[in-house]
């Protein structure tokens, strides 16, 4: 009973590791997409790619945490990127000498 | 300071952005205007498009003569040692004996070797290769595309059964510099024939001026707005003659560079996803560039620190 009991505890500690491991997929890959969407209007930063495989290496390290806050970071810079087209789209015209 | 800077332009760009995109539905009213054109009208002034780059040109060289007012337009073939007394004697002493001079033999030696089917790259252009290098880039009505120097080498090889060369650095930028120095002394002379062909070039223009990277810097931010200031160990050469001197043998690389390495470089050191060689955007960018340059003459291969 008491070995059924310690199996209980170190079946369920191991799948709550897989699910904490899996939670940050989602995010990665989001990640990933917002970088494509700025890599195709060609405003991609050179970072954001680092930051992703630095989540999925956190991820694979059981970093949960670090690993969402890392996706997260490059998905603030593909939106930025995003961003920084639309404003460059709108305004380039105003750094041309008159 | 320059986060808090960054990150306000961009709020600033996007909230333009979101306020403009509400009155932008033209194709509606592209589309009545299309079908009142069908009936045959009298048949529109064609526009001047190389006159409207004329312009340009003309505005782009005096910023530059007046921001350098004692520099001569000619010189600013020589990039950075255009305005940069200092290391402009010291440049033009190692141009007497310059690094690239194996480079240039050794491209011409790739040029000389026949291909497979017997033919080479004499055979794919004008005057067999010689002094062409100032017709580069051009705008090629039947692709619909810019054409650079790099890119009509690896077509050569392609329509000759060969497979294409990498660009950037290496056998391909060789042949480029060979090219180059049998052009030395030609007056650059691009033309923006038709509409599309200024598209190109306004896309290029574009690119030219938009910030990009997690520095949010553009080219003219660097080459023109604060172009001869210092920047960390280098100074910012003006982007008048920026591809004059092309393909440059640049000590940091130790060997010749194309100007597409280049563009590279710049973008990563933005801290932006560099695009690869040859895609359509750094073709315009280098139509453009090389239209501000008319009227310069070809001095590649160059040497840099
Ligand atoms: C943060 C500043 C900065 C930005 C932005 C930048 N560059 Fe540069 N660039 C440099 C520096 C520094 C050098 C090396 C010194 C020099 O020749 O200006 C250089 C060199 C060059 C050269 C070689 C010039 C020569 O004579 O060898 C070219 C061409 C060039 N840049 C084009 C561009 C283009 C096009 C862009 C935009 C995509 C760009 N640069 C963006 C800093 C910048």
């Amino acid at each position: 009973m008491k070995s059924l009991k310690y199996c209980l505890i170190i079946v369920s500690m191991f799948s709550a590791s897989i699910c904490v491991a899996g939670a940050a997929e989602p995010l990665i890959e989001k990640a990933e997409v917002a970088r494509l969407k700025a890599a195709e209007v060609g405003f991609e930063w050179s970072t954001t790619s680092i930051l992703i495989a630095e989540a999925k290496q956190a991820a694979e390290d059981g970093n949960n945490e670090l690993a969402e806050k890392l996706a997260n970071a490059a998905i603030k810079q593909a939106e930025n990127g995003l961003k920084q087209a639309a404003f460059s789209a709108a305004h380039w015209q105003d750094s041309e000498p008159r | 300071m320059r986060k808090i800077i960054t990150l306000t332009s961009m709020l600033v760009g996007f909230v333009f952005l979101t306020a403009c995109s509400d009155n932008s539905p033209p194709t509606s009213t592209e589309k009545t205007r299309n079908t009142e054109k069908a009936k045959p009208a009298v048949a529109a002034k064609p526009v001047n498009y190389q006159g409207k780059v004329d312009q340009d040109i003309k505005r782009f060289r005096s910023f530059y003569s007046n921001k350098f007012p004692g520099v001569e337009l000619d010189n600013f073939k020589d990039g950075i040692y255009a305005i940069d007394e200092a290391t402009r004697e010291q440049w033009l002493e190692i141009e007497e004996f310059p690094p690239y001079e194996l480079s240039i033999d050794e491209g011409q030696e790739f040029f000389e070797i026949a291909f497979a089917n017997g033919k080479s790259y004499a055979d794919c252009f004008d005057n067999k290769g010689q002094a062409i290098r100032q017709n580069y880039p051009y705008f090629d009505n039947d692709s619909n595309q810019v054409i650079t120097l790099e890119l009509a080498i690896n077509q050569c090889r392609k329509t000759n059964g060969e497979t294409p060369l990498s660009y950037g650095q290496g056998e391909l930028v060789a042949i480029s510099a060979y090219m180059a120095n049998s052009s030395r002394d030609q007056k650059f002379d691009i033309k923006v024939p038709n509409k599309a062909a200024y598209k190109a070039y306004m896309n290029g223009k574009q690119f030219f001026y938009s910030k990009r990277g997690q520095l949010n810097f553009s080219c003219a931010d660097c080459h023109l707005k604060i172009a001869g200031s210092n920047l960390r160990a280098d100074r910012l050469s003006p982007a008048i003659g920026h591809p004059t001197g092309m393909p440059v043998y640049r000590s940091a690389w130790g060997e010749l560079g194309s100007i597409g390495h280049r563009y590279r470089e710049c973008n990563k050191n933005v801290r932006a996803e560099p695009l690869a060689y040859q895609s359509e955007a750094y073709r315009n960018l280098e139509y453009y560039q090389t239209l501000m340059s008319n009227g310069l003459v070809v001095n590649g291969p160059s040497s840099r620190k």
